[in-house]
């Protein structure tokens, strides 16, 4: 039901005479290798962005948001982000309302699903995108966030119980946009996927800082999942050595039962074939010495209608 | 044997749907504006509201405004994009543009703010990765304060300026900027925001 009450809300949209809007089309095709032994490849992933803004005489008052994607040959297809914002003067607060990006850590200002460096999310907090309503704004050089959602992620609409899950954010940011941020997030509630249902009392530091060439971005976890301690560590580091060309580089440790850390080396090439990215990169299990390779073709179409 | 037909034939999928869309063989410009309201409030702390436009540029506004600047940049020559910013009474304070040029390590992105008079009144970087950082600094971005074209077209040609990389996109993309504007604003004061 929620769905098709957005979806009717983007249909109106459409009509409505004061709007601008932008479609993003992303696609990308991934060969992996495990222990030299195992070989898989696929389309892994096509991603739609469809963002529409309605304004009012002095200026952009909602903005209408869907993101969809197919994931691995489209054997799962999912609707990731549909969401309308009401916006505030000049950012200082924003309602959103429908299903969003969780506030919490590093997810409001950087998406690592189209790289091979990844971040944690999926082991901390277990979900990215949620549904509920969310108050953000920016005020001065602090971001804030508050969200109430469902706490089942994306692979259904209707909630399946009635336990939801809080997310609160604060960030600094430098004057300028390469300076440092800093982030503490704060989450408590149960996720419920179609792999784990926990309770979980999570707090998360977060930065990231450009240094010319060098962009550094770090994440830590701690807190509860139903009575386990839980620790999550993140640093990755992007430098470019060329004009096209960034080295990647990603440490991953994260701790519940059982200790999972990772190394991850690799480069970006964003060729001047048809605008194509390449990626390449190496991820060894320090415990186990297992090793992944990933070879990924990308792409992104980008316009404003 | 089977994983490699099934990313050959991936690969020859995207490889034709990229062939589809001539407009985006080529890496493209633009700035995709992050945090936009952090850098709005720092060029104009008396907004109160801002409302952004997109601008389809026609085949003879692409040729006059190329004209002036040079050939624009790929991602740049289909939508202008800008912002309009009102004060508390709905007076309009000013514009915003996002420019992206090329640098030697990649796009660099930066902020303009532009008063009612078209006169910049503040220029921030956004994102580079360029080595060399003299057009990072604040005395020369402040130099671009209260300079209108005609000064920008003055800083282009003047040899007393060290024209790094980065110092020449921020001059370049100024100036494409404040032509881009001019042109195509003009056209905009009687139709839809579209």
């Amino acid at each position: 039901m929620k769905k098709h009450i957005l979806s009717f809300l983007f249909i109106i949209a459409i009509n409505i005479p004061v709007f601008a809007y932008q479609v993003d089309l992303e696609t990308s095709a991934l060969y992996k290798n495990v222990d030299i032994n195992q070989n898989s490849a696929e389309l892994e992933r096509v991603g739609l962005s469809l963002k529409e803004i309605i304004s009012d005489e002095t200026g952009d008052r909602i903005y209408l948001f869907l993101r969809a994607e197919g994931e691995n040959n489209f054997a799962h297809n999912l609707i990731d982000q549909l969401y309308a914002q009401y916006k505030g003067p000049m950012g200082r607060w924003n309602i959103t309302i429908g299903r969003f990006t969780l506030p919490f850590g590093l997810l409001p200002n950087y998406d690592s699903e189209w790289l091979l460096v990844k971040t944690q999310e999926f082991k901390t907090i277990g979900i990215k995108f949620d549904s509920g309503v969310k108050l953000s704004g920016v005020i001065d050089d602090f971001g804030y966030a508050v969200s109430v959602s469902q706490g089942i992620g994306v692979d259904r609409w209707a909630d399946a119980d009635n336990d939801k899950l809080a997310v609160f954010r604060l960030d600094y940011q430098g004057e300028d946009f390469e300076d440092l941020r800093i982030g503490i997030s704060a989450s408590f509630g149960k996720v419920l996927t179609d792999v784990n249902s926990a309770y979980k009392k999570l707090i998360a530091l977060d930065f990231s800082r450009n240094f010319d060439s060098f962009i550094g971005r770090g994440e830590v976890v701690y807190g509860k999942e139903n009575d386990n301690n839980i620790f999550s560590a993140f640093l990755g580091i992007d430098y470019k050595i060329v004009s096209s060309v960034d080295l990647n580089f990603g440490f991953n440790h994260f701790q519940n039962n059982s200790n999972l850390s990772t190394i991850t080396a690799g480069f970006t090439y964003n060729s001047p074939f048809f605008g194509l990215t390449i990626r390449i990169a190496d991820k060894y299990r320090i415990e186990g010495g297992n090793n992944e390779f990933y070879l990924q073709i990308y792409k992104l179409f980008y316009s404003i209608i | 044997m089977n994983s490699i037909f099934k990313f050959t034939s991936c690969f020859i999928l995207l490889f034709n749907f990229v062939l589809l869309q001539s407009s985006c063989l080529e890496e493209a410009y633009t700035c995709i504006w992050r945090n936009p309201e952090r850098t709005m409030t720092k060029l104009f702390p008396k907004a109160k509201d801002y409302k952004t436009i997109n601008i389809k540029i026609t085949k003879e506004q692409l040729k006059t405004i190329e004209s002036k600047v040079g050939e624009l940049l790929p991602g740049q020559k289909e939508v202008y994009q800008y912002f309009e910013l009102v004060d508390d009474k709905n007076k309009m304070l000013g514009y915003i543009v996002a420019a992206t040029q090329k640098g030697d390590y990649g796009a660099i992105e930066f902020v303009i703010g532009l008063t009612v008079e078209k006169k910049i009144n503040g220029i921030y970087i956004q994102r580079a990765r360029e080595r060399d950082t003299a057009f990072k600094k604040k005395e020369f971005l402040d130099r671009f304060i209260d300079k209108n074209l005609d000064d920008i077209i003055e800083m282009e040609n003047d040899s007393k300026i060290k024209k790094t990389t980065g110092i020449t996109a921020v001059i370049t993309g100024a100036k494409k900027e404040l032509v881009s504007l001019d042109i195509l604003g003009k056209k905009e004061k009687n139709k839809d925001n579209k």
